[in-house]
């Protein structure tokens, strides 16, 4: 029973829920119930709580007779139902009947969940992010035996992206005194793929006539 | 639709028992003292303005030609039941700040809209009645508030919103 603090923004949501559907605290008119909640109250919701406004806005046209509104008055956490109360309420709860659902085991357990996620979110959070990084040799193959290598060489380096490093290259001899570039470079997996790194590298057409991943190894 | 009927159980919330003549299909007619009064509303205002709630009607002048303007609009408006979900959207935004039409009291516009919304309800189903919760709320209000269930069978409402609101 009880919304909580209503003096909190917890308290005036749960109080919220409750009015959607009634238009008083307690039965079809006003009465002391109303007043009491009302009293409660540190001044005019917000205007996001339309509920509460419509009902604060309601009870604040009687003035004065507020304190003439039949019924008598209780505490102001025995007012509302019991889906309504916040989590933090630590109102005590009167009602006699049998709670065949146990709900103070389910509160607990709801907390116990609630910390241990919390732990779990903190965990996860302090661990620093592993970069999967990784190591990629490829050949590049010149149009023809009269590219400029070095040429070639000085392109495919002129590539530079977020992610990318290019490292140590040399030439191996194909055959005819043919030459093909091999070039090493560490990419970032998240953000430079194999695709990309080929389709750039073909873009210098003059040079290039094929690339292929020689070696893919995670670090 | 406004209804003999209505007009019955009206007379009789008001204690006030009249006579109608005219069938079901011609407008109805209350002879009184030798004074004929035609139409729906007029017999509706007229036995409320000579019975002892005559305050239904609006005191100042503002309220009583609010009053009038909502009872046009039942008259006027919720005749047609192809309209149904748009008269109750309009009702529902009209009421999301208001306890009762009027605000913060109940007048004979109220009483009307209920009865004629009556049957409406009665057809709802029960995420309907979540989607336009500020008439389910004012509706429910109204009908346990006046005592309207001898006349009028109750319509149910979940006491817990099931359907997430939109």
């Amino acid at each position: 029973m009880g919304f909580g603090d209503l003096k909190s923004e917890s308290g005036i949501k749960s109080l919220n829920d409750y009015l959607a559907k009634r238009s008083y605290i307690e039965g079809y008119e006003p009465s002391q119930a109303d007043s009491v909640v009302f009293s409660c109250l540190s001044g005019p919701p917000d205007v996001n709580m339309f509920h509460v406004r419509r009902w604060y806005n309601h009870i604040a046209s009687y003035g004065a007779e507020t304190a003439k509104f039949p019924g008598e008055k209780k505490d102001v956490n025995a007012y509302g139902d019991v889906t309504s109360v916040p989590a933090q309420s630590s109102a005590p709860d009167e009602d006699d009947d049998i709670d065949l659902f146990g709900s103070d085991d389910d509160e607990e357990c709801e907390k116990l969940r609630q910390q241990r996620l919390a732990e779990y979110a903190e965990k996860k959070a302090k661990k620093p992010a592993l970069i999967a990084k990784s190591n990629i040799i490829l050949d590049v193959k010149p149009w023809d035996d009269e590219t400029d290598m070095q040429k070639m060489e000085e392109c495919v380096r002129s590539i530079q992206t977020d992610g990318l490093l290019w490292g140590a290259s040399k030439l191996l001899p194909v055959g005819y005194g043919i030459k093909k570039l091999q070039i090493c470079c560490v990419v970032e997996d998240d953000k430079v793929g194999t695709d990309f790194l080929e389709e750039e590298i073909t873009k210098f057409e003059d040079y290039v006539q094929s690339v292929d991943v020689a070696a893919f190894q995670k670090i | 639709m406004i209804t003999n009927k209505q007009l019955h159980v009206l007379g009789k919330f008001l204690d006030r028992p009249l006579q109608l003549v005219g069938d079901k299909n011609d407008v109805p007619i209350l002879k009184e003292n030798g004074l004929n009064v035609q139409g729906y509303i007029s017999i509706a205002k007229h036995i409320t303005r000579t019975s002892k709630q005559h305050a239904l009607l609006g005191k100042t002048p503002t309220e009583k030609a609010l009053v009038d303007q909502w009872l046009e609009y039942v008259s006027l408006h919720l005749q047609d039941n192809s309209e149904t979900a748009s008269n109750l959207q309009e009702l529902n935004q009209f009421l999301a700040d208001r306890v009762y039409l009027l605000g913060h009291f109940v007048s004979l516009a109220d009483m009307l809209l209920y009865f004629t919304l009556h049957e409406t309800f009665n057809e709802l189903t029960f995420c309907d009645k979540e989607k336009y919760i500020h008439v389910s709320r004012w509706f429910d209000n109204m009908q346990y508030h006046h005592n309207f269930a001898n006349m009028y069978k109750l319509v149910k409402f979940h006491k817990t919103l099931l359907y997430s609101s939109s």
